[in-house]
């Protein structure tokens, strides 16, 4: 029996120009890729969604609404049915393009917020943008578009947290979704910004505490991927059961390479859209080995004596390869973290 | 046999497990209803090549070609028993496959 898995969810990244040039990037956007895919071919590449069984697509970057054509895209996977969502820095979100998000029909907006206004313009490297991001969540809950404001956890926004959930909650800010770092792109050459395992387990028990006062409040603090495992810090249901890049989603690059996750670096490529049909890639029985090929033999040295390892795989790919430069060998998981720790406390 | 305009495909359990770990936004969809919401969208050669095999099974006692073949006749116990028509994924992908080689 061959793979049964379909790419509900596409993360597309179309256009790695970005108009920051944010320290924490694990892109490394600013420039536009040397060959970005046409209109015509993004579009020819959403006709492709529907027989995969394709359910929402989610514009990244790079900075998406930098590309003057992401309307036409966005209104084409409408009529083919398809929910799409954006991920922006705000900057360019101004009234005319909250207009033409609706009438493109988005389903939802993320607008990246990463600290509170001196460290978030530090990250940005540029000052001023903090008040300019206000604006454009301000501008998105008045239009009424469904808002997620999305902020990645590094060393200098972490004892900031509560204030920015104040902030939030505040502004009428309803989701509020915090990821971890990745050590990858920009953002490995910051080291300012990198979390010790103690502050990784901050993360999570922020999101405990806060999230049931943020639920109080009708509010959700959500984290995202690479956040987890098995302990009392994370008890989303179902729980962890692996990675799932390459079994029911995937990522496109804006020069149409296929990735099991947008997150991975630009080595861990399955295929070319410009070369192969994306069900061709998708079925393609050597694709996205790493998580379609586990066994536990793969597991690397942070994982290889947990006894969670054949329900975990290893954790978050990227957190994972990016740490590491091997998959199934996340060092930042609370399980782990709280495992190794135990073994450095003296014996009595 | 106007049902097979509402094909619905039935994705293994382990899929559901998996997607809700899939976090571009936060989303807020039950699990439940993502699996209601899985229906084949058949484009015009997806919908005739099962209405052809389909009534040439079930009419003329024709088997379908060999790719197809246990898709097809999954449909057809479906059809015959009164049960909603519900495609496995692996029935699916066939099926598209079929369509992709016979391009």
């Amino acid at each position: 029996m061959g793979f049964e898995g379909f790419p509900f969810i596409i993360g597309w990244e179309l256009t790695l120009a970005c108009n920051i040039c944010c320290r924490h990037c694990g892109s490394s956007a600013g420039l536009p890729r040397a060959n970005e895919l046409t209109l015509e071919e993004s579009l020819a590449i959403c006709d492709q969604f529907p027989p995969l069984l394709v359910q929402e697509v989610d514009f990244t970057g790079g900075e998406p609404l930098l590309r003057p054509d992401w309307p036409r895209i966005a209104s084409h996977l409408g009529k083919l049915g398809i929910s799409t969502r954006i991920l922006t820095n705000g900057l360019t979100l101004g009234p005319d393009t909250v207009a033409q998000m609706k009438d493109a029909g988005i389903a939802s907006v993320g607008i990246s917020l990463d600290g509170l206004e001196e460290t978030h313009d530090y990250i940005r490297g540029h000052k001023g943008f903090f008040r300019l991001v206000l604006a454009a969540i301000d501008r998105a809950l008045n239009s009424g578009l469904s808002l997620t404001v999305i902020t990645t956890i590094n060393a200098l926004n972490l004892d900031q947290l509560p204030s920015l959930f104040t902030l939030l909650h505040s502004l009428g800010v309803s989701r509020w979704q915090i990821q971890p770092i990745f050590p990858l792109g920009r953002s490995s050459q910051a080291t300012e910004l990198q979390l010790t395992d103690q502050a990784y387990m901050q993360i999570g028990s922020f999101v405990q505490h806060w999230g049931s006062k943020a639920e109080e409040v009708g509010m959700e603090v959500g984290p995202a991927d690479s956040f987890g495992y098995f302990t009392e810090l994370d008890t989303r249901k179902p729980p962890w059961r692996g990675c799932p890049a390459g079994l029911v989603a995937c990522g496109i690059t804006s020069d149409g390479k296929i990735k099991g996750c947008l997150s991975l670096p630009d080595e861990v490529i399955e295929g070319d859209l410009r070369q192969h049909d994306l069900w061709d890639i998708w079925f393609d029985p050597h694709s996205f080995a790493y998580t379609r090929q586990f066994s536990v033999e793969k597991l690397g040295p942070n994982c290889r004596s947990c006894n969670k390892a054949e329900q975990c795989h290893g954790g978050c790919s990227t957190m994972s390869y990016g740490n590491t430069g091997n998959f199934h060998n996340d060092p930042y998981c609370f399980y782990g973290i709280r495992k190794r720790n135990l073994k450095c406390l003296p014996t009595i | 046999m106007a049902k097979y305009l509402n094909l619905k495909v039935l994705v293994p359990e382990w899929i559901w497990e998996r997607w809700t770990w899939v976090m571009y936004l936060i989303i807020n969809w039950d699990i439940k209803q993502l699996a209601e919401r899985i229906k084949v969208r058949p484009d015009e050669r997806f919908y005739k090549v099962v209405d052809k095999h389909m009534r040439a099974y079930l009419e003329e006692n024709k088997m379908p070609p060999d790719e197809i073949a246990p898709a097809i006749l999954n449909l057809a116990d479906d059809y015959m028993a009164g049960r909603p028509m519900n495609l496995r994924a692996g029935d699916y992908i066939a099926i598209q496959n079929y369509l992709r080689q016979s391009k």
